[in-house]
C-alpha cells in the first residue's frame, strides 16, 4: 500500500524542505517498506530541495550521500509508527549507523528508493537494515539503529 | 561438541569483532566481569548489536531485556546462556 506525503506527514515530525521522502510503499506495518523519493529538478526556491543540486557539488548534480541515510531513517519512522496513521507517534533518535557503504549515486532525475526492514528490536532501540537504489540499481547498503521514545515518555 | 573453554574463546571473538572493540585483546575479556556497565563498559547500542552477532552466529534469539540482563550480565553468564540455549535448539 502506497503513502503519499500528506500521510507521512501526519506520523513523522520532518516537513519540506527537510522531509527527504516523497511516498512510502508498505510491505508490512512494523516491518518492512519501500521509501520513495523522486529527484527532479524543482523550479528555482520552490519544493522541496529544489536547490540542492546546486549547492552541493554542483558540477556532479547528485544527492549528498548522507541524506541518503537521513531518508532511509526517515522511511524507517514511517514503517515503524505509520500503522493508524500516526495515531502513535513516536520519535526516533538516530544513535548508530552501522556499515554504510555506498557505491553510487543518486542524480538528478533518478528516482531513490530505500528498501528498509526492521530486525532486532533490543528494548527502545530499533536496528534496521537498509539498502538504496538508484534507477533499479544498489548503490548503498548499511544499518541504522533508533531510540524510540513513545509519546507516553516510555513506561 | 566443543567444550565450555572454546565457547568462552569463541565468544569473546565475537564480542571484540561484532563490537569493533580494537583495543582490547580476548584476554582483557574476564570471565565474571561485567560486559556493561561498569567492566568492559559496553551500553544499549551495543547489546543490540550482540543480539544481532548471537542470533547470526548461533541461531539463539533474545528477545527482550528482561533476558538480555541476564544473557550479557558477564562473559561467564552469556557462555551458560548459549550453552543452554543451543541445547534447546538441537
Amino acid at each position: 500500500m502506497r503513502f503519499a506525503a500528506e500521510d507521512i506527514v501526519k506520523v513523522i515530525p520532518h516537513r519540506p524542505p527537510f522531509l527527504l521522502i516523497d511516498s512510502v510503499e508498505i510491505i508490512e506495518f512494523g516491518k518492512r517498506g519501500v521509501g520513495i523519493k523522486e529527484l527532479i529538478r524543482k523550479e528555482k526556491g520552490g519544493g522541496s530541495f529544489g536547490d540542492f543540486f546546486d549547492a552541493y557539488l554542483p558540477d556532479r548534480r547528485i544527492m549528498p550521500r548522507s541524506m541518503i541515510i537521513e531518508a532511509a531513517a526517515q522511511t524507517g519512522a514511517f514503517v515503524v509508527a505509520g500503522e493508524g496513521g500516526g495515531s502513535a507517534p513516536a520519535i526516533g533518535y538516530l544513535v548508530k549507523i552501522g556499515n554504510f557503504s555506498f557505491d553510487g549515486d543518486v542524480k538528478e532525475g533518478d528516482t531513490l528508493k530505500l528498501n528498509v526492514e526492521l530486525g532486532n528490536v533490543f528494548g527502545a532501540l530499533y536496528r534496521f537494515d537498509i539498502t538504496a537504489e538508484a534507477g533499479g540499481v544498489e548503490i548503498a547498503r548499511g544499518s541504522l539503529t533508533f531510540s524510540v521514545e513513545t509519546a507516553s515518555g516510555g513506561d | 561438541m566443543e567444550d565450555r573453554n572454546e565457547l568462552i574463546s569463541k565468544l569473546r571473538l565475537l564480542i571484540i569483532e561484532s563490537l569493533q572493540l580494537e583495543d582490547i585483546e580476548p584476554s582483557d575479556i574476564e570471565e565474571e566481569e561485567p560486559l556493561f556497565g561498569n567492566g568492559l563498559g559496553l551500553d544499549s547500542i551495543d547489546a543490540l548489536e550482540l543480539v544481532v552477532a548471537l542470533e547470526k552466529e548461533f541461531g539463539i534469539i533474545i528477545p527482550d531485556e528482561e533476558v538480555g540482563q541476564e544473557a550479557f550480565a558477564s562473559l561467564s553468564a552469556l557462555t551458560d546462556f548459549v550453552m543452554r540455549e543451543r541445547k534447546d535448539l538441537s
